[in-house]
């Protein structure tokens, strides 16, 4: 008889899982809450990559602690096709010396270092061995670190770890020193992109055109417009008001709450009586690629796509929802429920979709609660 | 110096001679199963049985070893008797080494009976005898004018005349006075000093029918006889209470049947009750793994009836495969199996199936206008089950059938869909057994069963999880699902030649799925076990026999390259390519194997040697092991007292497992990995204090060596080797006090370490099931009217983790391709989780009304709601951390009703 290592993990997680979810445990925040700096996504011009083509890194951060300096980023390419295909056979190990394939911040810059560009080796699949499954489409690995920092920057002591620390500067002493503070995770995110290359294959962002929020379809540039199709005699939307993907400009900390069109404006929620409004970027289904390199065995899957929301204040419900399912197809209700924030203030909405093939886009949504 | 029979007896005499309509009588032929009335000194009305006598005795050579070191001895004998009087077969059923066996077997054979006849006519039969020798001056120190008599016997269970321990037993004298005695765990019983006369006689154990009967004793006799206890009405659960036979192996635990049912926090579950056992860890969660000593799960294989089944628990450990009660044992090997088994280098698991019951009631003997069918029907929060059982219309065949299915997803479903879970199949479960069998004569056996069980799940989740979006999200299904044709063929080929024999197919199905990943296995497992018994001389037993496993299957993986325990975590899975491997074989996997049991004296050895080959590996591999048990002293009656039996075990040998599919398959691991290879040692001692209290200590220590292992290799990539390395060493101690009619409990301990080195470069480090000290403290007592009250404690070390890196290291990474962070780790499983305790209560209720019993019991897991920390449990970026807990208070409540 066979047996197999899997039907125990199988079972082991399904164990797990089921006492996890008739057990207890402590009700950490969600991460759609945004109360510090953080990354919320990073989007590639092109999530497949071809070998010796150039990729652009667009990454969507916030900080909502007012009155700071855009953070600090470095960008570091340095990885290419390491052990096992794990990051972290990177970490301290750069495989490619390049200065080309580094971006360091400047730190008298007003705009953040948000974007970043590099090229991928001519050789980046030619130079791995051929993969074990003869099925598989022979591939590339590039690992694209990036530390985004709300102090200084400075290379770790131990590079296996993290190879860089996030400090603010309290001494005189150039650099980082044990009279400057080391920053923690919510002033530093460091993190990675892979890109994967491929001589054929081609993977595209998902296509997001506006969001749909409480009862009213959103476009940029538009005035908004009843789901039943009736169109807003209100002003068209400001950017601000509304932007998608790379079309967002950072967003302040802090703004005025009088600042949103009354469609998006709404009365704190105090008393209990907190109206659930839903909210849902709008995502053309054809976004939902055939996942080419998963497929097999007769069997056609389709990407796997989700929606991260997040939000600088009030309640999401579900902070992720799925889109689109492999197996299953498109899913007609992605959307979650926004409960406002019970003061006056101004919040950013953010719903992110992504699919398993590293790409993404994105819609920011302004309220104002007043 | 002299040796006498104390006497032989007559109630079990067994009719050898197949007779026209030989199941009906009431007399204990071997066509048919033992009488369901136990039958006293007389056989039963109607019967017209009269039992042989003995007309000739012969004095046994006293061994001089003994004698000089004065020890005395009872052998039990079972004689053949044939129609003519003279003895042709004598079987030592209970010896007592130090030469006693082989002199009372020389002996025996020289008897002449006067034939047991039925309706007038002789017929061969086989009665016990038991021989006891004696030193003369005991004798000579008897009162020459005796008044008083000795009474004593053994309580037998009726149908699988197994020896039953902790029943009771009460002789009242014409005054009403009381003597009481409770038998061990052979059985046996013993009152001295009996006034002569007349008594009423009573014996009682849980779960059996009571029985009355009145006896004689003798001035300066002894009396002695056989009681058999037919399972009562609340006994449809039978697993039976094993008898202390020897065993091959250094270490087996059995659980009874009385403790399977009774055990607080199992829901009454035989298999779930295997984990107060020591050696056992604490599974996670809800997991129904089972960890021995220091092994994974996969390191343990179990059997029912020597077939290997894909699992015994419905996912989750709720409740077992295989229902308790079509259950007659449950033997646990922690260690140091015998050759019978292999392919596994942790423990085992094996299950014996019962016989149906065909025992009638309501009238006198087998056969009469009783009631010979029996059924269960049981229900609680988790599951519905149902069985019934009986003969069947042609002669000598039974049959039981049984079921269950669960209900969680009638209440589970709503639950998860309020949750927005969309529900497609929610968790769901069922197994079904079907035997029939025909047990023609002692020792025979033919039975076909058929055995399925199925767990399925299937929904999609719309909330995926935010560690890993891509991953923890859409559609996931799981179906873990197995069925057996098995048939059994026990033969006695020849008085000293056995074979016994098991034929099965089946199908096992494994199917995982999770978005774009899938798991998926079918194979159709063809098995053959034939062993060969040979009793070659007095002591010595040799058994040969071979383990056949073939079968085509097919199997589709598709999912990115798992990380094995202790790597690094790789980032959400959720963007990694995926690899797929699909593939139709057949695999074969043949074993040999043979071992001699032999007896010298006090010592017991076994050694033997397996010979496996796996086609899918290509290796073969010898695995020679010896065991040993040595009696430092046994159960002996003294003129003064009583010893106790003290025996010191142990064991060593060589176990192998060969690696896993995916380990040697072409995408996913390495072709031409050996197997995985261990080495147990174990030394131990058992010490028998009172007739229900025992001792049982055991050191261990399990080399591993040639362990499938995950390294780098030249090029940069992952692949598998067999550079792991690694040790368990432990020790076990269990206290028990075996059932009586109203008690029973043991503490269990085990203290373990269980260490693995990946390379010989790498650091070493704990295994991720190590579980440092487990205790158990359970028992269970009937307050009478039906009530039975018990509980359980455990206190066991914590779960390993593997935590992130301290601060002020960034505790995360931040994957932007899956919108997750991914932890950065420090030393594999060098965290421990707080001490788990749980206290579990029973509390059961049992009504008897006419042929009808029914019970209702609250299994209260986790009275004090103590939920236990299982792992550690983190926020979105790993900067804050708890413990994710376990299940709190949970009540189970059930009833039962049997007939």
């Amino acid at each position: 008889m066979i047996r197999a290592r899997g039907t125990a993990a199988a079972q082991l997680a399904l164990g797990l899982s089921l006492s996890a979810a008739l057990g207890c445990g402590e009700d950490f925040d969600p991460a759609s809450e945004i109360d510090s700096l953080r990354v919320l996504a990073v989007q590639k011009s092109a999530p497949y990559a071809h070998p010796g083509g150039r990729v652009d890194f667009t990454l969507l951060w916030h900080d909502t602690v007012p009155d700071r300096p855009p953070p600090q980023i470095v960008w570091l390419a340095l990885c290419q096709n390491p052990d096992g295909d794990l990051f972290t056979g990177c970490l301290g190990n750069p495989t490619v010396l390049d200065p080309s394939r580094i971006s360091r911040p400047d730190p008298d810059a007003e705009v953040a270092n948000d974007h970043f560009s590099f090229t991928t080796s001519t050789d980046i699949i030619s130079s791995r061995p051929p993969p074990k499954d003869p099925g598989l489409v022979p591939y590339g690995l590039d690992y694209v670190f990036f530390g985004v920092c709300a102090g200084s920057l400075a290379l770790a002591r131990d590079p296996q770890e993290s190879p860089l620390v996030c400090y603010q500067e309290l001494d005189d002493e150039p650099g980082f020193s044990a009279g400057d503070q080391q920053l923690d995770s919510r002033d530093f995110v460091f993190g990675y992109s892979a890109v994967f290359s491929y001589d054929e294959l081609e993977n595209q962002n998902p296509l997001v055109g506006g969001v749909e929020f409480d009862g009213q379809l959103l476009y940029p540039g538009q005035p908004p417009v009843s789901t039943e199709g009736e169109a807003s005699d209100g002003p068209a939307l400001a950017p601000e008001d509304l932007c998608i993907g790379s079309a967002c400009s950072p967003a302040p900390a802090f703004e005025d709450p009088g600042v949103c069109p009354e469609g998006l404006s709404f009365p704190p929620c105090t008393g209990g009586d907190c109206p659930a409004l839903r909210i849902s970027p709008l995502v053309d289904p054809a976004s939902a690629e055939v996942d080419v390199v998963s497929s097999g065995d007769g069997d056609v899957l389709l990407e796997q796509m989700w929606v991260n929301y997040y939000a600088t204040g009030g309640e999401v419900t579900d902070e992720v929802t799925l889109l689109n399912d492999a197996i299953e197809g498109w899913q007609t209700d992605y959307a979650t429920e926004y409960t406002p924030s019970d003061e006056a203030a101004v919040t950013y909405l953010w719903a992110v979709a992504h699919d398993n093939r590293g790409g993404s886009e994105w819609a920011r949504l302004r309220i104002c609660t007043r | 110096m002299g040796c006498h029979a104390l006497s032989w007896l007559l109630c079990s005499a067994s009719a050898v001679q197949a007779q026209p309509s030989a199941p009906d009588t009431a007399a204990d032929t071997e066509s048919a199963p033992a009488p369901s009335v136990p039958v006293p000194s007389a056989p039963p009305p109607g019967s017209e049985l009269e039992p042989p006598r003995l007309s000739k005795f012969v004095d046994a050579e006293y061994p001089s070893a003994a004698k000089e070191a004065g020890v005395t001895a009872d052998v039990l004998l079972r004689l053949r008797v044939e129609s003519d009087g003279s003895v042709s077969e004598v079987d030592v059923i209970q010896g007592a080494g130090q030469g006693f066996d082989e002199a009372a077997v020389a002996a025996a054979r020289q008897f002449v009976f006067s034939p047991a006849t039925r309706a007038g006519q002789p017929i061969a039969v086989r009665i016990p005898f038991k021989y006891s020798f004696t030193l003369e001056q005991e004798v000579i120190a008897a009162p020459t004018a005796p008044t008083h008599g000795n009474f004593a016997g053994q309580v037998r269970i009726a149908g699988v005349d197994a020896p039953l321990g902790g029943a009771e037993i009460r002789l009242r004298d014409a005054e009403g006075k009381t003597y009481t005695a409770t038998s061990d765990a052979n059985g046996w019983w013993t009152v001295e000093d009996l006034p002569a006369g007349s008594y009423q006689l009573e014996v009682d154990a849980a779960g059996f029918s009571p029985l009355a009967t009145t006896e004689e004793v003798h001035p300066g006799e002894a009396t002695e006889l056989v009681y058999r206890l037919a399972p009562s009405l609340g006994s449809a659960i039978v697993v039976s209470v094993l008898g202390e036979r020897p065993p091959r192996e250094v270490s087996r635990r059995t659980i009874t049947r009385r403790e399977v049912t009774s055990v607080p926090g199992t829901g009454g579950d035989a298999l779930r009750s295997l984990q107060s056992l020591p050696g056992l860890a604490r599974p996670p969660g809800l997991a129904g793994l089972l960890i021995v000593r220091g092994s994974a799960p996969e390191d343990t294989a179990v059997f029912v009836d020597g077939d290997t089944v894909p699992n015994i628990y419905h996912f989750g450990g709720l409740s077992s495969a295989i229902p308790s009660e079509l259950l007659e044992r449950i033997d646990f090997y922690p260690g140091n199996f015998g050759v019978r088994h292999g392919r596994v280098m942790g423990g085992i698991v094996d299950v014996g199936l019962r016989s149906p019951d065909t025992h009638c009631r309501g009238e006198e003997g087998p056969g009469a206008e009783g009631r010979c069918f029996h059924g269960l029907l049981q229900a609680d929060l988790i599951d519905a089950r149902a069985l019934i059982q009986g003969p069947l219309p042609f002669s000598g065949w039974s049959f039981a059938a049984a079921g269950r299915r669960s209900w969680v997803d009638v209440w589970l479903k709503p639950a998860l869909n309020a949750l927005e879970a969309n529900v497609t199949t929610a968790p769901v479960y069922h197994d079904y057994q079907i035997i029939v069998e025909r047990a023609p004569r002692a020792g025979t056996r033919l039975s076909f069963r058929f055995l399925e069980s199925d767990d399925a799940l299937a929904l999609l989740i719309s909330n995926p999880n935010a560690g890993d979006p891509g991953l923890l999200g859409g559609s996931l299904k799981y179906g873990l699902s197995f069925y057996r044709i098995q048939s059994l063929i026990d033969v006695q080929l020849s008085p000293s030649v056995s074979l016994s024999t098991l034929l099965s197919f089946g199908r096992d199905r494994s199917e995982f799925s999770l978005g774009r990943f899938r798991f998926d296995l079918e194979s159709y497992p063809i098995q053959a076990r034939s062993e060969f018994a040979f009793d070659l001389m007095s002591g010595l037993t040799v058994h040969a026999g071979l383990d056949f496993q073939l079968g085509p299957f097919d199997v589709l993986v598709r999912a990115p390259e798992p990380p094995r325990p202790g790597e690094p975590a790789p980032g959400p899975f959720s963007t990694r390519p995926v690899l797929e491997t699909q593939q139709s074989s057949t695999f074969f996997r043949p074993a040999w194997y043979a071992d001699a049991t032999w007896k010298v004296g006090a010592l017991t050895l076994v050694p033997g040697a397996r010979v496996d080959y796996a086609r899918d590996t290509g290796h073969a591999d010898f695995s020679p092991r010896v065991s040993a048990r040595y009696d430092l002293s046994v159960r002996e009656s003294y003129a003064g007292g009583v010893s106790r039996r003290t025996t010191l075990k142990g064991g060593v040998g060589v176990f192998h497992q060969p690696a896993q599919p995916q380990e040697t398959d072409e995408v996913f691991g390495t072709p031409g990995l050996a197997s995985n290879r261990a080495v147990h040692y174990s030394l131990g001692l058992e010490r028998e204090f009172t007739d229900n209290v025992e001792l049982s200590l055991e050191g261990f220590y399990k080399h591993l060596d040639e362990l499938v292992s995950r390294n780098p290799g030249p090029d940069g990539s992952f692949a598998y080797d067999n550079q792991g390395s690694g040790y368990v060493v432990g020790g076990e101690a269990l206290l028990k006090y075996k059932a009586d009619a109203r008690f029973f409990g043991w503490l269990a301990y085990t203290l373990s370490r269980s260490i693995r080195q990946d390379n010989p470069g790498a650091e070493s480090h704990p295994f991720q099931y190590d579980q440092t000290h487990i205790l158990t403290v359970l028992g269970s007592y009937k307050l009478g009217r039906g009530w039975e009250v018990g509980a359980r404690f455990r206190l066991v070390s914590g779960p390993l983790d593997t935590p992130t890196l301290p601060l002020p290291n960034l505790p995360g990474v931040y994957a932007a391709d899956a919108a997750a962070y991914t932890p950065l780790q420090g030393a594999p499983y060098s965290e421990r989780l707080p001490l788990v305790h749980q206290l579990d209560l029973r509390v059961e209720k049992t009504w008897r009304l006419s042929d009808i019993s029914l019970s209702f019991y609250i299994d209260l897991w986790n009275a004090y709601n103590h939920p236990a920390d299982e792992q550690i449990a983190y926020n979105f970026d790993f900067s804050r951390r708890s413990y994710q807990q376990g299940l709190p208070i949970l009540p189970s409540l059930g009833f039962r009703g049997e007939f």
